[in-house]
């Protein structure tokens, strides 16, 4: 079934325009905010998420303890 | 503890910030759920999944792992969207065997029994339904690109088994900018038609019904209106 010469195209084209992670991390913020708005993301909102998301992740960030602390006996 | 917004930026410094950085895992993760494209069991479990909600969870794992946070924490990241997607789209074609008693002996007869190379039921009920969408998509686009003679001559390279660009010109007799527009055409049409085609498959009522009864993984379906249908 997968020999049939349907599938083979698709499968190329499917391969063929999806974006890999070095061409993600060459687009600039312009395009990068094109991109998530043709996959359907709401920007706004998206940019709103994503301070939140900061806010939070710099708490734990700050929360780890340094490396040398680990494991330290008192 | 203050929380410094400078410090998480300064761990994806050669990203851009954290904002760039995020949405970048973003369109990773979003990408690489569409990778899984067809109307198969897979297809269903990862069009539930929320990109965002991938990548969060990608982020509580690497910060909550006692590796340090530096300049290789994006790299754990992705390392760990790819993961989650790839082990979720496997885990629904896995063939299920049931041993007949717990035995060695058993288990070595059952083994030898059974063709490692054999398409098991539950990837010929995959691949048929994959097969499906992809005769559907393809039937459009054969009908929708009849009018572009480089389409159909690149279509034809591709069956003919050439897959670099080069090889596609060579066989197809298309000078390289010809090529270059003519699969621009193709890609953009193909896109479209496959979210279109997803968008009637979703929509038929006998497909959503087991869709939508399936229990999501994530919080995916709190927020249907991140994203947009096409």
């Amino acid at each position: 079934m997968k020999s049939d010469p349907r599938h083979v195209v698709f499968i190329h084209l499917h391969a063929s325009t999806v974006p890999t992670p070095a061409a993600i991390d060459a687009l600039s913020a312009a395009e990068l905010d094109a991109t998530l708005t043709a996959q359907g993301f709401d920007l706004p909102a998206l940019d709103h998420r994503i301070a939140a998301r900061g806010t939070a992740l710099a708490q734990q960030l700050a929360a780890r303890p340094c490396p040398g602390q680990r494991g330290r006996r008192r | 503890m203050s929380a410094d917004p400078a410090a998480l930026d300064h761990v994806f410094t050669a990203q851009g910030g954290f904002t760039l950085a995020y949405k970048r895992l973003v369109v990773l993760a979003r990408s690489m759920l569409d990778t899984y494209g067809g109307d198969s069991a897979a297809r269903v479990v990862l069009r539930q999944l929320d990109a965002e909600e991938v990548v969060n969870a990608a982020f509580e794992r690497v910060f909550t792992e006692a590796a340090e946070i530096g300049a290789d924490t994006y790299f754990a990241l992705r390392r760990h969207i790819r993961n989650h997607v790839y082990t979720l789209a496997q885990s629904t074609k896995q063939a299920r065997t049931v041993r007949v008693d717990e035995s060695e002996k058993s288990t070595a007869l059952y083994n030898q029994q059974t063709d490692p190379t054999e398409t098991s039921a539950v990837d010929r009920v995959l691949i048929a339904d994959d097969f499906e969408f992809c005769v559907k998509v393809m039937a459009r686009l054969e009908r929708e690109g009849r009018d572009d003679p480089e389409v159909g001559l690149i279509c034809r390279a591709i069956v003919a088994g050439q897959r670099a660009p080069a090889d596609i010109c060579r066989h197809a007799q298309l000078a390289p900018p010809a090529f270059d527009a003519g699969m621009k055409r193709l890609k953009r049409k193909f896109l479209h038609l496959v979210r279109t085609v997803e968008a009637d498959v979703t929509a038929s009522p006998a497909r959503s019904g087991p869709a939508a009864s399936r229990p999501s993984r994530t919080s995916a379906s709190a927020r249907p209106a991140q994203r947009s249908s096409p």
